[in-house]
């Protein structure tokens, strides 16, 4: 199991090639921290889904990954390379933002004939495969189309050129569920020819469920949780005690990662769940009862992103 | 790869470009249109040929060159900031070119415009020269040659000009106040000029006025288009 609290500067995961790492990466905006020394280590090939409710962070760590905003502290490498704007490592990144500001006055055609010198591997091919794949009207406007054509032709331009990386941040965001189905399936389909590593950060959990290996929660600039989807619904665990008349929890888990008490029912989402914990809750409270269920990941990133937002409030 | 950028800072210059060159055409046009149709001449002299050519080259001249100060700061003061307000310069900032490569590609359209407007003005000029001999003739006022260094104070002007408005965009997101600011610049460097004269007891007027307006227009607009190259470069384009 992956830890977020690895020591600084060790490698989370040994003797593999990783495509992105990041150690302490912070980025403040006035007083507001957008990026609180995330942690961050994505294995060659592996595609990593970046979970988050809107303001979590996740815009502004791939900001910074491209390069586009600077960071504020931490150290960045992206494919062995730390100069983030080093136009090497472009070649090599394919990146699909949430908003596309593709040049509007040009046609798709215009694009893709002022894109494809910029690349060095830019695959006319491929390019061509796509525009008839997504359907894409070569002699329209940019500014004439729909946002999930705009979304298409901005995975056709990430995609062309065989990049290494392919970033992803919420590309489906605001796309009706059929281009968001045709979008998804594009990325899987390139994923599985190659062995690209994909970091796709999104709030729709399904999404990200569907093409990732391993997934992280971030919150409040937090990476706060992270593993496979299989590992996290082993680990975390909802646990439902019910309390003896006139009784209020005692002693609540360092695990926890959210709770709450309705009457005489206490739940809680605790992570690093093991029967050993469920005894000591047990031990600690004497309930009337006390059940586990398993959770999806739906319920897991829900429960991660209201146990901190309660921290938050409660904290001084 | 800097063609590329080229071609298509072209493309979404297009209409400034073309308006750059559609003018020049239009400033001879108009001073022929007034020269040949508008103009009663008294003198019959001045209804020949070469003399007319030569009226229709001069006129044409300092329209010119006014149009060409004018539309430059358009350029300028556009030149960076088109691609903030519709925001593309977030999509061009994920591309490999890096910002020099971008800066050198605006460059070439700026400057390239701008020198191909004073190039066909300073062509026009000299041609009329060689018609001099005839306008001597007639009883027309101004008979000189060109004046290198007037034509220097005019390039120096639309240079300071060009560097205001490039100084200001580099960090502006709409293209109204660089350009206002270029505008302003030759008049502020003017009254510097003026104020300095009068404090340190300078000449002003003459060959050397000229000569101190050309070198510091030329100097200071030198001065801020590096200025405004700096902060492009340096600036996170989001």
């Amino acid at each position: 199991m992956t830890s977020l609290l690895s020591s600084p500067g060790a490698p989370i995961f040994e003797g593999e090639a990783t495509a992105i790492s990041v150690r302490g990466l912070t980025k403040r905006y006035g007083k507001q921290l957008a990026c609180n020394s995330v942690d961050l280590e994505i294995r060659v090939g592996k595609t990593f889904g970046l979970l988050g409710p809107n303001g979590a962070g996740k815009s502004s760590l791939i900001r910074m990954l491209m390069g586009l905003i600077p960071k504020d502290a931490g150290d960045v490498s992206i494919l062995d390379c730390k100069e983030l704007y080093a136009s090497e490592l472009r070649q090599k990144i394919g990146y699909v933002p949430e908003l596309h500001y593709i040049y509007r006055w040009m046609t798709i055609q215009q694009v893709l004939r002022f894109v494809s010198p910029l690349y060095e591997h830019w695959d006319t091919d491929l390019a061509d495969s796509l525009v008839d794949k997504f359907q894409l009207p070569r002699s329209k406007r940019v500014s004439a189309l729909s946002k999930g054509m705009t979304a298409k032709l901005g995975l056709l331009i990430a995609l062309a050129h065989h990049p290494q990386l392919l970033i992803l941040d919420e590309p489906t965001s605001g796309l009706d569920p059929v281009i968001r189905e045709d979008f998804l399936e594009s990325v899987l389909q390139s994923h599985a020819r190659s062995d690209r590593t994909i970091l796709f950060s999104s709030h729709h959990v399904d999404d990200v469920e569907r093409v990732s290996d391993e997934v992280g929660i971030m919150v409040q600039g937090r990476l706060v949780v992270r593993g496979s989807v299989d590992e996290l619904r082993g680990r975390i665990k909802r646990i439902r005690v019910v309390l003896q008349d006139g009784r209020l929890p005692n002693r609540v888990p360092s695990s926890t990662l959210h709770q709450k008490l309705a009457r005489r029912e206490w739940t809680l989402t605790v992570d690093h769940f093991s029967v050993d914990l469920l005894r000591q809750i047990e031990v600690d409270n004497d309930p009337v009862s006390a059940e586990v269920f398993d959770l999806n990941l739906e319920e897991i990133f829900k429960d991660v992103v209201r146990g901190l937002d309660a921290r938050t409030e409660s904290a001084p | 790869m800097i063609r590329t950028l080229i071609q298509k800072d072209l493309g979404l210059l297009k209409q400034y470009v073309v308006g750059s060159i559609a003018v020049t055409i239009v400033c001879y046009l108009a001073t022929a249109i007034g020269v040949v149709w508008l103009t009663d001449y008294q003198d019959e002299s001045m209804q020949s040929l070469p003399v007319r050519t030569f009226l229709i080259l001069r006129g044409g001249h300092n329209l010119g060159f006014a149009a060409t100060a004018l539309l430059s700061v358009m350029l300028a003061g556009s030149i960076f900031t088109l691609e903030r307000a519709d925001r593309s310069a977030e999509f061009l900032a994920c591309l490999p070119p890096r910002r020099y490569q971008h800066l050198i590609s605006k460059f070439v359209v700026l400057f390239g415009t701008t020198a191909f407007m004073i190039f066909v003005h300073v062509a026009m000029t000299l041609i009329s020269d060689l018609l001099l001999p005839y306008v001597r003739a007639t009883t027309y006022p101004f008979t000189d040659g060109t004046q290198f260094s007037s034509v220097l104070m005019l390039i120096g002007i639309t240079m300071s000009m060009i560097g205001g408005a490039l100084a200001v965009s580099a960090w502006q997101s709409s293209n109204g106040f660089p350009i206002l600011c270029g505008l302003l610049t030759p008049l502020m460097l003017g009254a510097l000029i003026k104020v300095a004269g009068y404090l340190l007891e300078l000449p002003l007027n003459g060959e050397e006025g000229l000569n101190r307006l050309m070198v510091t227009t030329l100097a200071v607009g030198s001065f801020l288009t590096f200025c405004g190259a700096y902060w492009y470069v340096e600036r996170s384009e989001p």
